[in-house]
């Protein structure tokens, strides 16, 4: 049945992937292939949501899965009609703060940071490292505060229509609107600083 | 930040360009901070799309799935609820009912349900469908009227925008022609496609109408790769030409579709169609073809008009016919020949086909009295430019021997050919090159000039770095010539001998450039023609005007005046220096403080700022200028100007405008060694806020040393010719600050891709230190105003282009740059950026200009020619100063010659442009050339021509340079 409805469908700009909904009731039917597919289609979106949301080294794998293992418990909360993955964004926002709550707190209470799993070959932040404006961009955006940072990685890097963030995130589009703003506006703000301090260094 | 800017910047961080009003836009191409931030937004905007996340680690997903599969999942009830027992709530009450907290992974998931349909819901369905249909039964034919009508206005608005012009309404007569579909349709005489009925066009057809936008303002969100000129371009008004013929109707001209008439006041079915394809009917002289001077190229007789912008030039309706004598580089024409010199029209379809009455075409025109063995000549350039389609030109002279007459054909024949060529390329427009749109009618000397500068084959230099600055205000060239020249005038007078105010006629063009409304400082960009085809050579031009706004009165001046008093000076240029301290001492005001110190005699700072009063300056006059011998050191000049510097600054308040603390250097000698010196103190009391201005006094002066060192300082120039001139100079000294409007005037220029530079008309490329110190002195003024007046310090970067830095700017000054370039092709030519400090509004200004050239084969306009004019005043001011040259030494004969060579020259290049022909500013360069060339005949003695000499030579510099308000004399 969902082989044969490849189909979208539109809602409010956003393209539907009719079988992405539908993949969430298979896996709740038992279809064990189904939660395999999500993880093919979704997972690399979510992955980069975590990485630029702050997360570092090991932790993210962490994060990763225990944003999957809500969705698999929260599946039947999913309503089909709406789209898949604001809703797993979601899942993935909430994660990421609980994650950034725990560390804030572990520290406050001088427990030291999120014990670091022994790694498995080059660090996902080496990698990153590697690309100084991914790194500049890296710094920038952890320096946002929670709420314009979240709005500024749905809206501007993944595409979401403000709407869908607004939902996603339980806030008024206006808000949303707001911390969009001035986070673009703050970034716009560091790369002319950066730009500028790049120029002097080039012309000295 | 002002509320426009705040509104934008945050539009544009919110939506981006998309989500800017019209007014929003042009706001951000001249605000600099916006600008700013738009492109920091789109590079941020490029880097968020490239920013990369890392690979998603090998067997995660496996990881997590298996994770997920070690866990249980609890069957849900996915049936249905039964209908009566669910209430219909609709979808956005179930969602509000069921609000998930912040983590959706632990709130209480809603039972999953249908929603139910309930009659209640089936009834209003059907109601509100039976009102829709009553609703379109009644009303559904005046809703489809109103349809119709809009999309006739849509379609109304769309031919408007697409043609980029108005047919028959124009701004100042709305309803002055007939409408579009009711006006009969003729085939165009250019080959165009010609208009049928209504205008009711796709977009595709208007987009290939205007392929280039030309008109159009056409933003985008895309900005990669553009700069402002390609997103942000100002829209190009377009004017309506029309062209009177003799019945009176008005013959509407489009860039590329032709013409077509359509009537004015009348019954578009009642006038009648006009032949199509009309030739021109010129005036016939033999074998059936006439031969005509001055007409256009189209096919009636007119006058062009402009309605939608007031045209500069008025081009006055010319003679059907009339004899221009020509005259070749080698020969002179004797006064008694029966010389004619005509021109003809070229590709038009009435020459003659046969051979026969090719030949007897005369494409030429020959004197009456040419042997008839010259028929074979003649024939043969006559086929030679009917083949070519050439308008060619030849000159004779009464000397009708073959020799002289093959010489005068090879000289035609030579030119007519790389005219022709260039002509064929052109196919079949009026003479290409420079000026398209002509009607090609040319003599050599103008075809020459037009075509050394069209040749692309010259060498080019790099479009980047410093370039000396050429707005010289009060210029002090201008002021010694104009003070000697009134002095030898008078005296000339005084022996009642001649003495014409010749020079008082020679002014700078006319520039029409606004004086900008909401800042201090205006930039105008423009070239010499309205559209380009191919690699072309041509003049833009960079306008500059300043706001007529001044800052104020003069503010409190801190003085350090430096007399320059070695050696003996004549009584004339001592009495006058005397005169300059007692002004100063007269033109104290509360809260200035003046010092004066010496060099050359004893007594070094004669008068410390906390003196200067009438008293000890009196004594201190008396010591020097009576023989009274004084007490103290005696200074050499440079050590004087140090002490002077340092006693400026030591009372320099920081707070105060810049320009308020200055030094005066005053000197009617040679510098010699000690100018190299003098040059460096100025730069380094400018850089440290206190500009070197400098007064040459009297004839012997050293003005050129001193211009570089009030250069160097930032300072203004003066002549002080006697003692009369001491109040006037004392008082625009002291009140030249308030009269500032903008300082740190940043212009750069930037060529497009492909656009090679040629050369920057009277500037010159700054080597590595001059740049600096151009850079030093602009950081200076920079840091001062920051400290003074809050403008933020914005400056100490290089820009890429042609930069060139004007320390003042003064209260409606205007100034044009010429560049000559040359360009690939069609498309963007330049964009310029002025910055500055802006002293009306007390912040940092900015003024942008872009300039792209279509195809537009339209004639020049106001705005193009008057570069065409600016770069004539320029060669016309080369040609004074030579013939001023020539005049020197007793070689008044020698100057008469160069003087009446420019006016043979001026004469055909006014003819070679239509739109030149009336202009009076050219009409009196001709009259004064005239006049010179007669006063030159008739000089005799070394005083006569030293008297034209200076003359001439004020009239070159004036030609090209803008006198300040307080000196015009006979403006326009």
């Amino acid at each position: 049945m969902v082989e044969e409805a490849c189909q979208h469908q539109q809602s409010d700009d956003v393209v539907i992937h009719v079988e992405d909904r539908l993949l969430l009731q298979r896996h709740l039917r038992g279809d064990e292939r189904a939660f395999d597919l999500l993880l093919e289609r979704l997972g690399r979106p979510v992955w980069a949501l975590i990485c630029r949301s702050g997360v570092r080294g090991p932790n993210r794998e962490d994060v990763y899965q225990e944003v999957f293992v809500k969705v698999h418990r929260a599946a039947d909360t999913f309503q089909p009609d709406r789209p898949l993955r604001p809703w797993v964004f979601a899942i993935a926002i909430n994660t990421v703060r609980n994650f950034h709550r725990n560390k804030q707190v572990r520290q406050l209470l001088h427990l030291g940071d999120v014990p670091e799993r022994a790694g498995r070959g080059p660090s996902s932040q080496q990698v990153l490292e590697a690309n100084e404006s991914a790194s500049w961009l890296d710094e920038r955006i952890d320096a946002l505060p929670d709420a314009q940072r979240e709005v500024l990685l749905l809206c501007s890097v993944e595409g979401l229509p403000m709407k869908e963030a607004s939902a996603l995130l339980d806030l008024p589009v206006n808000t949303i609107k707001t911390h969009l703003r001035r986070a673009r506006l703050t970034l716009a703000a560091d790369l002319q600083r950066r730009q500028r301090a790049e120029d002097r260094e080039a012309g000295a | 930040m002002s509320d426009v800017c705040t509104r934008a910047q945050e539009a544009l961080a919110e939506g981006g360009v998309a989500a800017l009003g019209l007014a929003q836009r042009e706001h951000v191409v001249d605000c600099a901070a916006c600008s700013d931030l738009l492109l920091a937004l789109n590079a941020l905007d490029t880097d968020l799309g490239e920013w990369e996340a890392p690979p998603l680690p090998a067997g995660l997903n496996e990881r997590v799935a298996a994770a997920v599969a070690a866990e249980p999942l609890d069957e849900l009830e996915l049936e249905m609820e039964p209908a009566e027992e669910a209430p219909a709530r609709g979808f956005f009450a179930r969602r509000r009912a069921a609000k998930p907290s912040d983590d959706p992974s632990n709130a209480t998931p809603p039972p999953l349900r249908r929603w139910p349909i309930s009659t209640t819901v089936v009834a209003a369905a059907a109601l509100l469908m039976l009102a829709a249909g009553t609703f379109a039964m009644q009303f559904g034919g005046k809703v489809k009227g109103l349809f119709e009508t809009a999309d006739a206005e849509i379609d109304s608005v769309d031919s408007n925008l697409g043609e980029g012009w108005r047919p028959g309404r124009s701004s100042r007569s709305p309803a002055a022609a007939a409408p579009a579909e009711e006006a009969p349709v003729v085939a165009d005489a250019g080959g165009g496609d010609a208009f049928a009925g209504r205008l009711n066009r796709s977009s595709d057809e208007w987009k290939a109408m205007d392929p280039d936008g030309d008109g159009m303002r056409r933003p985008t969100s895309d900005l990669s790769g553009k700069n402002f000129g390609d997103v942000f371009r100002p829209q190009v008004r377009r004017k309506i030409q029309t062209r009177r013929n003799k019945s009176d109707s008005i013959t509407i001209t489009t860039p590329s579709r032709g013409s077509r008439r359509r009537g004015e006041g009348r019954a578009p079915a009642a006038s009648p169609a006009p032949p199509p394809e009309a030739p021109r009917q010129a005036k016939k002289e033999r074998g059936g073809l006439t031969f005509s001077l001055d007409e256009g190229p189209s096919p009636e007789p007119s006058v062009v008009e402009e309605q939608e912008e007031e045209a500069i030039f008025e081009p006055e309706p010319v003679p059907m016919a009339e004899r221009v004598v020509a005259k070749t580089p080698q020969r002179s024409a004797p006064a008694d020949s029966s010389l004619s010199l005509r021109t003809i029209e070229g590709a038009d379809e009435q020459l003659p086909a046969t051979l026969e009455e090719k030949r007897r075409a005369v494409p030429l025109g020959y004197a009456e009295d040419i042997p008839a063995d010259k028929d074979r000549d003649r024939s043969r350039l006559g086929k030679q430019a009917a083949e070519k389609g050439l308008l060619a030109l030849i000159g004779t002279t009464g000397d009708t021997s073959n020799s002289a007459l093959s010489d005068l054909l090879a000289d035609a024949d030579g030119l007519a050919a790389d005219v022709g060529e260039a002509l064929a390329r052109q196919a079949g427009a009026p003479i290409g090159g420079r000026y398209p749109g002509a009607d090609g009618k040319l003599d050599l000397e103008a075809l020459r000039w037009l075509e050394e500068g069209s040749a692309l084959d010259v060498p080019t230099v790099p479009a980047a770095g410093y370039w000396s600055n050429t707005y010289v205000p009060g210029d002090p060239a201008l002021r010694r010539l104009e003070s000697r020249v009134r002095g030898q005038r008078e005296h000339r007078l005084a022996r009642g001998l001649e003495a014409d105010a010749l020079d008082a006629a020679a002014h700078q063009v006319r520039q029409p450039f606004d004086a900008p409304t909401d800042g201090a400082l205006g930039v105008y960009l423009h070239a010499d023609r309205r559209g380009i085809t191919e690699p072309t050579r041509m003049r833009i031009q960079v306008g500059l005007q300043g706001t007529e706004r001044r800052s104020g009165r003069r503010p409190a001046m801190n003085v350090g005046v430096v007399l320059d008093l070695r050696g003996q000076g004549s009584a004339r240029d001592e009495g006058a220096m005397r005169a300059l301290v007692e002004a100063l001492v007269q033109a104290r005001d509360l809260g200035d403080t003046f010092s004066l110190t010496v060099a050359g005699r004893p007594g070094g700072a004669v008068v410390p700022a906390q003196q200067f009063r009438y008293g000890p300056v009196r004594l201190a006059l008396e010591s020097l200028f009576g023989g009274t011998p004084t007490e103290g050191p005696t200074l050499g000049l440079q050590a004087a100007m140090l002490q002077a510097v340092a006693a400026v600054g030591a009372t320099d308040d920081p707070n105060r405008p810049l320009g308020s603390s200055v030094v005066l250097l005053v000197s009617p000698r040679d510098l010699l060694e000690d100018a190299p010196a003098l040059e460096a103190i100025a730069h380094r009391s400018a850089v440290a806020g206190i500009p070197v201005s400098v007064v040459g006094v009297g004839a012997d002066a050293d003005h050129v040393r001193l211009e570089a060192i009030a250069l160097a300082g930032q300072g203004n120039r003066r002549v002080l010719t006697d003692a009369s001139d001491a109040d006037s100079v004392v008082d625009r000294e002291l009140s030249a600050a308030s009269q500032v409007v903008a300082r740190a005037v940043r212009l750069r220029i930037r060529l497009a891709p492909g656009v090679k530079l040629v050369d920057v008309l009277g500037s010159h490329n700054l080597d590595a230190a001059q740049s600096q110190q151009v850079r030093q002195a602009e950081q200076s003024i920079d840091r001062r105003l920051a400290r003074n007046l809050g403008i933020q310090a914005d400056r100490g970067d290089d820009e890429e282009g042609i930069q060139i830095v004007i320390p003042t700017w003064y209260a409606g000054d205007g100034h044009a740059v010429l560049l000559d370039v040359i360009a690939p092709g069609p498309g963007p030519i330049a964009d310029v950026s002025v910055k500055y400090k802006d002293l009306v509004r007390l912040n940092n200004g900015v003024a942008r200009a872009s300039l792209h050239l279509g195809r537009d084969p339209r004639p020049p306009g106001p705005l193009e020619l008057n570069v065409v004019k600016n770069e004539v005043a320029h060669e016309l001011s080369v040609r004074l100063a030579e013939a001023a040259d020539r005049a020197a030494g007793g070689r008044s004969a020698d100057g008469a010659q160069v003087v009446r060579d420019a006016r043979t020259w001026l004469g055909s290049v006014q003819r070679a442009v239509p739109a030149l022909r009336g202009d009076r500013e050219l009409q009196r360069d001709l009259s004064l050339l005239t006049a010179y060339a007669h006063a030159l005949d008739a000089s005799s003695g070394a005083d006569s021509n030293q008297y034209l000499h200076d003359s001439l030579r004020l009239a070159a510099r004036r030609k090209v340079l803008a006198p300040l308000a307080e000196d015009s004399e006979g403006a326009p």
